[in-house]
């Protein structure tokens, strides 16, 4: 067992009792990553020197007792979409291959400042542009639990690294499911937390209404740590809270945990229901109260989707004109052309309110739906995935593959909601995950639940044989 | 996808894409042109929820944020340099832009 293998709260207890040093830990994170990436995938580029040199600094501080930074000397990978200076950020595009940032994404300055180290940056889909990384410019990630299966996406660099303790820990982004869904299908912890309580400053948008920047960790203690350091107002981004009032947190006991029977469908993977539904017996022994009620057919939410990202991917893009920065549009590829042409035609002329408006409409029949379910029940659970891990070239030429395999997420995500995925489960030794959702600024209830689960099940301490 | 109903046609399609500023080829049309109107087809289902959302209001910002501004005071930005620097061209600290007239 390397270093590498340890979870942020183990690694900085070992560094902070001179256990070894961050160079040690770095050391042993970047022999890792040479060992299983060539199989892998999940880095498009790494930060070796200056993470050796920033180790050297890490050690003077330690030295010097003052250790009162969290995440100090922790190695951190993160997805290629968040701008870093002086480490090229292309979102897995070739029209960003060159892409030097000017500035940091507040995500990266935020982790800086606590004192982690950056490894590298992971891959993606294109653009985040899929759910599977095969629209990755520059080739897909492979699943570390089984290399012929896809990785999920578009966070799926950042899942696979987790997942194949090549880092300590990660953090990606979610427009839908691009968190959570890679998380499921990697057995990791995935944490998307309400719209607007990360700041999306200096991440390459896709949706900005829904965009929500989150961690990919070993553990939910270690996904609660890195939440708690990203969360709060940024003035660079003006959808950031200012003050959110919480969700008040409960004791288990008086906790009631929603099954949304319309998340349990039928045309899901055999056993993938059922290990779930296993798993809301286990809270309910712990003292949960288990409701069954009935939401909005999530099948909406993926036409609902499509059409209000679409539009906002077209805009967003627009600003690709390849004179300030990037290449030409002509870099733009198939997925990416596809999204945007839907989006233009979408918002065209007399189109608007047949698509986007309507679209907009039935986002607030989601919401609404959702707020009725929060007067019955606290949280809710279900399953991340309608399937495990699907094989590489699953998703090719299929316009709509991402929606559909996206779909018991997207509806949390159009309500701009907090949700977590949690290892529960293995089916032919791929991990299956499932979700907890809350209303808007339940995070905290939320990771509670979520701390609970872990403490009384073994699946998160599984990891791949590599 | 099952056979489409909507059909964009060929011209309809590159229309789009001159509005996207998107160089598209006949054949990528060709392609795109089935795909759309597959992806539009599956879209158009919203509209069996027209009698619900009928008397609803659109919602733009989910955690209903409004009109957040800050004060109008000018702060430093990127330098010169650093605005240029990502350019495939400039010429004397400016970028180069494509000829707009003809």
């Amino acid at each position: 067992m390397g270093l590498n293998d340890l979870t942020i709260i183990e690694a900085s207890e070992g560094l902070k009792k001179k256990n070894f040093s961050a160079r040690d830990l770095l050391e042993d994170c970047y022999r890792r990553i040479e060992q299983v990436d060539n199989k892998i995938h999940a880095f498009l580029a790494l930060n070796k020197e200056l993470a050796l040199q920033q180790a050297g600094e890490v050690e003077k501080i330690l030295n010097t007792g003052q250790t009162e930074k969290p995440l100090l000397g922790i190695p951190v990978a993160i997805k290629d979409n968040f701008n870093t200076v002086g480490l090229t950020t292309t979102a897995s595009s070739n029209i960003l291959i060159n892409y030097q940032p000017p500035y940091n994404a507040t995500v990266v300055n935020k982790l800086r400042d606590a004192g982690a180290i950056i490894l590298g940056k992971t891959n993606m889909d294109a653009f985040a542009h899929g759910s599977s990384t095969e629209t990755s410019d520059f080739g897909s990630t492979k699943n570390p639990w089984n290399l012929n299966y896809l990785p999920g996406g578009s966070s799926g660099g950042s899942a696979a690294a987790v997942a194949a303790n090549e880092t300590i820990f990660a953090v990606g982004s979610e427009t839908a499911g691009s968190i959570r869904q890679p998380a499921a299908w990697c057995g990791v912890v995935g944490f998307k937390p309400t719209y607007g309580r990360i700041s999306r400053f200096g991440l390459i948008a896709m949706a900005s209404s829904t965009d929500s920047p989150g961690p990919l960790t070993k553990s939910v203690a270690d996904a609660k740590l890195i939440y708690k350091i990203l969360a709060g107002f940024d003035e660079n981004d003006a959808t950031t809270a200012v003050n959110p009032v919480n969700y008040k947190t409960k004791n288990i006991r008086e906790l009631k945990i929603g099954i949304p029977k319309e998340y349990y469908r039928s045309e899901t993977q055999k056993g993938i229901n059922e290990m779930v539904l296993a798993s809301a017996k286990i809270l309910e022994k712990l003292g949960a109260r288990i409701i069954e009620l009935s939401l909005l057919d999530p099948e909406y939410a993926i036409s609902d989707y499509t059409v209000v990202q679409r539009a906002e991917v077209s805009s967003n893009l627009a600003r690709f004109d390849g004179i300030r920065f990037g290449g030409t549009r002509d870099n733009f590829n198939e997925e990416n052309m596809r999204r945007i042409m839907l989006g233009t035609y979408t918002l065209s002329a007399g189109y608007y309110d047949a698509y986007y408006k309507r679209a907009q409409k039935v986002r607030t029949l989601i919401v609404n739906n959702f707020n009725r379910a929060w007067k019955e029940v606290d949280l809710l659970l279900a399953p991340t995935s309608p399937t495990v891990a699907q094989k590489i070239g699953a998703t090719k030429g299929q316009a709509m593959y991402g929606e559909i395999s996206d779909m018991l997420v997207e509806p949390s995500s159009i309500a701009g909601l907090p949700g977590i995925n949690l290892p529960c489960g293995f089916i032919e030794g791929l991990p299956v995950g499932m979700q907890i959702i809350g209303p808007q600024w339940s995070e905290d209830l939320i990771l509670y639940l979520a701390e609970k689960y872990e403490d009384n099940t073994e699946w998160h301490r599984r990891k791949a044989l590599l | 996808m099952s056979k489409s109903i909507t059909k964009l046609s060929k011209e309809e399609v590159m229309h789009v894409a001159k509005l996207a500023n998107l160089p598209l080829n006949e054949n990528e049309g060709e392609k795109l042109k089935e795909q759309l109107s597959a992806t539009i087809d599956y879209i158009n289902h919203l509209a069996e929820l027209d009698n619900k959302v009928k008397s609803l209001p659109p919602t733009y910002q989910v955690t209903g944020k409004e009109n957040a501004l800050r004060d109008d005071i000018t702060r430093p930005g990127l330098t010169r340099e650093e605005a240029l620097k990502n350019a495939r061209r400039s010429y004397n600290g400016f970028f180069v832009v494509p000829s707009v007239w003809d």
